[in-house]
């Protein structure tokens, strides 16, 4: 096992090196310069030239790469061209909060989304059924900040029920956080029912249910735990999707997250902030499939690690 | 009994100015749409910045109230100037303190941040402010190591000398980027100044939680006895307008621009204080001259006459917008008065004739920098050059992208606007059409630029305004180089119990006075 | 024999396609949405980029002065331009960038997974630790990335979604290759010295069809989606065009005025995924039987 774990992150390190050596590369392509961006409408050449010099801009790009590898080798991500805060730290102040929206969605995403699947396959075929599947499907297809716009205007708003952007507060999770979870909980809905599903009909089940337990007991105990599998999947599935959940849901609700972050040091041409949100991302991505791999292990002892 | 009526109407009358006295205390909440980061205003130039300067910092003359006139602010009286124009002698009010309640401002201190923001080491993106003073090239270029311009007479005496005449040089003091700074607090805080700013201004920043919210709370060493009234500003980051609107309804915004398509109705609401006010700005088209096609001068006044003015500004802007006849806004002495300017008026039969003489021209092309409050303008322009013959395509270019091709003069036209620094002409002719300027004007008359030049150190005010009004005429009339299309007014709202909110002509909303009932 | 395998495949597909009623409702709503893209022009009461300043965000229903009807069927927009009218316009670009990038990235993808899983070895190794690379990238982070560096307009966003999107069509197509390299009847052709690039063509693709169609179908909503949150985010198809992400940014600014200028596009667009993900559901279900509930 540790073995295994070992391995995997070896493999990933030509992957976290490739994902930076894209953003460098796409970074230098995008047109705009990030100390224009700096120095504001009364830009002064030499001026300019000053903080380029500072900011290490005038080294060859190869050296520039290189050097940014170096250091983020030895954890040093470096400091953001506009607020010279070090980059980790900056990431560190904002992830929290994505994360904290990323858990109350998979809350929500999870009690919804397990439960409706539940019912959906046990009573198989049902008015239920087919409606709920219809609404995950719909849920699916409907465009994120979409959502949250008319979610806001609805609940924030006309009802007054939540506030309507910002965050300061528990009470500023909960739309979001809804807004977010029921797009994942539709998914999750339709994939607890076909594993129910599959599950139900496997031999053990008819076993069990032959020994005389009651059927509740059975979807409870047998068929939950090995339905966990498909659950398990769509959120490392998911873990991308989040954060392309979150850009968007943290801008519509004004949530200061790593969505917004990302996209702020984007548009601010802030190369290392920009480098140190991707790389992150890059590894978070990494490491969240990795334990979504180990968990399948200890879900589904047939599906053995190589 | 008469002696009693006159106590009483004297307790009347108290209680009366009373009640219509600052009340002391509260919390006012506005909001940004980004959050810049950073506090500097010697680094950055965006108006919400200066904005929170003139929280943090003080500047050694200001603007008086909402009018266009100076007053002193850090300076005892304003600074009398020599009769060449040349010498500005200063004296400081003594005992002013920093917010730290310790450190007191000295002549030493305005000697520091003159050269901080000239400093070729540092970050400075205002040096223009500064660049009037003699000496000041020589030591921006690393070539002195004092700037020779400043004297220092006594700890709160001392003297400025120009290079030459530059009649608005006191205005440039007056601007958010020339606010003072403490020597020995810049260098103590080093690399973190930027984010952990120390004024001498009516507020000292509380906490900043990035992208979320600024905190901004009451300086107790504030050297203006009484003020500011609020004991705390509170600028929440709300990235979207709308959702800003709909904050302040719910009444978790004390102030809010009003969107133009709001305007009507939460006027007729009657449950806000509105606050209207001409500010210093021109929305304008700009043409390049060294452009293959605009460089055609036909062509340019062919889209002048094109541009029916008072229906884009009506539907763009409604009651915010007023059309524009001169590129330098009426109010500036120097100014053409409102109405009266040179532009060309509306005139879609003249263009007509104008576009059939220029033969085939085919497409032309405007740029667009990113954001979309200005591709509504852009749709109309389009519509506008297309019912007069001229096929224009508007490029939409990011806006990174597109500061870069203006800096390096690449742009072919474009819609724009301008916020004026400071409101004197010199910062709109210029800026824009100056030799060598960075707006992608391309403009190369050599004849009015030596005019500009002159114009600029002219120390004669009637006979300096009277030049820029020659050379604007030049400018709009004769080269078509620029139309200008029309001035846009502040549209503020706030909550009934807000008061004391001063919207100022430079764009920058002052809450020194403000007070909530 | 492989072909007459797969035909019959692709039968029983078919009639068991045709009895999924949420499918087949699936496949009309496309067929309905793409004919009145074609036809966009004939339909369209109005120009969709005419402006009529004086008549701004009115409700539907209102008299128009540019609408060949003389009503806006669904109001109006900010510029007085005909929401009905824009729609339909919206639907060509959002179904064009659908389209356009599956093609795109199916093509690659085929390509580079059938050569990967086919090959195996250093060809393999390369090509799948591009797509991780890929893959671990935030997407729409990326996308945004590309938006910027190439500038907004339709072209650029489809060489931005597909970028991305082929990596995980090749590793669909990798893995069934390489689950069919070992086959029998692989191993026969081999045996009856054909080309790789026969084999490949001729028995490997024709047996991977069935996931490939699926997956174009569930990536068509992806592709529609991703252009719609670009245009939100202003880095997509730009005014005037319309697009109904760009339709629904706009409207964004006008809740307050005018909420059913944001409701139209949003439920047109989610009628059009919803579609798409029904029939690819249904085409998932008749492909491959085994996961039929």
């Amino acid at each position: 096992m540790i073995q295994y774990i070992v391995r995997r992150l070896i493999f990933s390190i030509p992957v976290v090196i490739g994902v930076t050596l894209i953003t460098f590369v796409l970074l230098n392509v995008v047109p705009g310069d990030p100390v224009l961006e700096m120095v504001g409408k009364h830009a002064d050449p030499q001026t300019i030239n000053q903080i380029r010099e500072q900011l290490g801009l005038n080294d060859p790009l190869v050296i520039q790469y290189l050097r940014f590898v170096f250091n983020a080798a030895r954890g040093d991500l470096g400091k953001s061209f506009k607020t010279g805060i070090p980059v980790s730290k900056m990431i560190g102040d904002t992830f929290p909060t994505t994360l904290k929206l990323a858990l109350s969605a998979y809350l929500v995403a999870i009690i919804l989304g397990v439960s409706v699947g539940i019912i959906s396959a046990v009573k198989q075929y049902s008015l239920f059924d087919h409606s709920m599947m219809i609404v995950a499907l719909a849920g699916i297809s409907a465009p994120v900040f979409w959502v949250a716009v008319i979610a806001q205007l609805i609940f924030g708003l006309k009802l007054g029920w939540f506030p309507i952007s910002g965050y300061y507060s528990v009470k500023h999770m909960i739309l979001p956080a809804i807004v977010l979870g029921t797009r994942f909980a539709a998914s999750i809905a339709r994939y607890t029912r076909s594993a129910l599903l599959d599950v139900i009909r496997q031999d053990y089940i008819r076993t069990a249910r032959a020994k005389g337990l009651s059927e509740r007991a059975v979807i409870f105990i047998h068929a939950l735990k090995n339905a966990m599998i498909p659950v398990v999947t769509i959120l490392g599935m998911q873990l991308s999707g989040l954060l392309t959940g979150s850009i968007l849901t943290e801008s519509v609700f004004a949530i200061p997250g790593l969505g917004r972050l990302s996209l702020w040091a984007l548009s601010e041409r802030d190369y290392p902030l920009v480098q140190g949100v991707v790389l992150f991302t890059a590894v978070i991505y990494i490491l969240g499939n990795l334990i979504v791999d180990i968990s399948y292990a200890f879900l589904n002892p047939r599906i053995r690690l190589k | 009994m008469r002696k009693f009526l006159l106590v009483l109407a004297l307790i009347v009358v108290t209680v009366f100015i009373f009640a219509q006295a600052p009340k002391r205390g509260g919390v006012l909440y506005d909001y940004w749409t980004s959050d810049r980061m950073i506090f500097d205003p010697q680094e950055d130039t965006y108006l919400q910045t200066y904005g929170m300067a003139r929280l943090l910092f003080s500047t050694l003359v200001r603007y008086k109230g909402e009018t266009l006139e100076l007053e002193p602010e850090l300076l005892v009286k304003m600074p009398e100037i020599s009769q060449d124009g040349l010498v500005y002698t200063f004296e400081l009010k003594k005992g002013i303190k920093f917010h730290d309640g310790k450190t007191e401002l000295t002549s030493d201190d305005v000697k520091f941040t003159i050269e901080r923001m000239l400093s070729p080491k540092g970050r400075g993106a205002s040096k223009w402010l500064f660049e009037p003073i003699l000496g000041a090239t020589a030591f921006k270029n690393g070539e002195s190591t004092s700037l020779e311009g400043f004297k220092k007479i006594d700890d709160y005496k001392f003297q400025i000398i120009l290079e030459k005449p530059y009649a608005p040089f006191l205005q440039n003091l007056a601007v958010p980027a020339a606010s003072i700074f403490s020597e020995k607090l810049v260098k103590a805080a080093g690399e973190s100044w930027r984010l952990k700013p120390v004024g001498t201004g009516p507020f000292r920043l509380k906490t900043h939680t990035p992208n979320t919210e600024i905190v901004f709370e009451r300086n107790p060493y504030y050297f203006e006895p009484g003020l500011p009234y609020l004991d705390s500003i509170v600028y929440r980051i709300v990235p979207d307008s709308t959702v800003a609107l709909m904050e302040f309804e719910a009444g978790t915004l004390d102030v809010v621009t009003i969107p133009v398509l709001e305007y009507e109705r939460i006027k007729k609401s009657g449950k806000y204080n509105i606050i209207e006010k001409e500010a210093l700005n021109t929305y304008f088209f700009i043409m390049n001259l060294k452009d293959p096609k605009w460089s055609n001068p036909l062509l340019r006044k062919a889209m002048a006459l094109a541009i029916n003015k008072q229906e884009m500004a009506q539907s763009l802007f409604g009651p915010r917008a007023v059309v524009a006849k001169s590129f330098v806004t009426p109010g500036i002495p120097g100014a053409y008065p409102l109405g009266e300017g040179p532009a060309y008026d509306y005139n879609p039969e003249e263009a007509r004739k104008i576009v059939a003489q220029l033969g085939n021209i085919g497409k032309v092309t405007a740029w667009q920098s990113g954001g979309d409050t200005l591709s509504q303008a852009n749709i109309i322009i389009q519509a506008m050059a297309k019912e007069v013959g001229i096929d224009l395509e508007i490029v939409p270019i990011e806006r990174a992208a597109f500061r870069q091709a203006r800096n390096e003069g690449k742009i072919p036209a474009g819609y724009g606007n301008w916020w004026a620094d400071i409101p004197d002409p010199d910062n709109y002719i210029e800026v824009f059409f100056g030799r060598d300027n960075q707006m992608s004007s391309g403009y190369n008359n050599e004849e009015v630029q030596e005019m500009i030049e002159k114009a600029s150190i002219e120390v004669d005010p009637q006979k300096r305004e009277e030049m820029y009004r020659q050379i604007e005429y030049k400018i709009l009339r004769e080269d078509v180089a620029i139309i200008p299309l029309f001035h846009l007014k502040y549209l503020l709202a706030t909550q009934k119990n807000v008061h004391g909110v001063i919207a100022h002509p430079t764009g920058i909303t002052l809450y020194l006075y403000a007070y909530k009932q | 024999m492989t072909e007459r395998k797969s035909l019959s495949l692709y039968k029983d597909a078919y009639k068991r396609l045709k009895r999924n009623k949420p499918a087949i409702f699936g496949l009309i709503f496309i067929i309905i949405i793409v004919f009145a893209a074609l036809f966009a022009p004939f339909f369209a009461p109005a120009d969709p980029n005419k402006i009529d300043l004086p008549n701004r965000l009115k409700p539907s229903g209102s008299p128009s002065r540019i609408c060949s009807n003389g009503v806006y069927i669904l109001g109006s927009d900010e510029y007085g331009r005909d929401i009905f009218s824009r729609l339909l316009y919206g639907a060509r670009v959002s179904l064009m960038i659908g389209v356009v990038t599956q093609i795109i990235t199916t093509l690659i993808g085929v390509l580079i997974g059938a050569l990967a899983g086919y090959y195996g070895g250093a060809i393999d190794m390369v090509m799948m630790r591009v797509a991780d690379m890929l893959f671990a990238f935030p997407d729409l982070l990326f996308y945004i990335g590309m938006m910027f560096a190439l500038g907004p307009g339709i072209v650029n966003m489809f060489i931005a979604l597909s970028i991305i999107g082929w990596a995980g069509k090749a590793r669909l197509v990798r893995s069934q290759v390489i689950a069919l390299k070992e086959t029998e009847f692989v191993e026969a052709a081999k045996a009856q010295g054909l080309s790789d690039f026969r084999i490949i063509v001729k028995h490997i693709l024709p047996n991977c069809m069935g996931p490939i169609i699926v997956s174009v179908s569930i990536g068509i909503p992806g592709s529609i989606l991703a252009e719609a949150g670009l245009s939100f985010l202003g880095l997509g198809i730009l005014p005037p065009t319309p697009s109904w992400g760009n339709m629904i940014r706009s409207a964004s600014s006008y809740l307050r005025i005018q909420p059913w200028y944001a409701v139209w596009p949003g439920i047109v667009l989610m009628l059009t995924t919803f579609a798409f993900n029904l029939l690819g559901d249904g085409l998932r279900d008749a492909l491959d039987p085994r996961l039929k509930q």
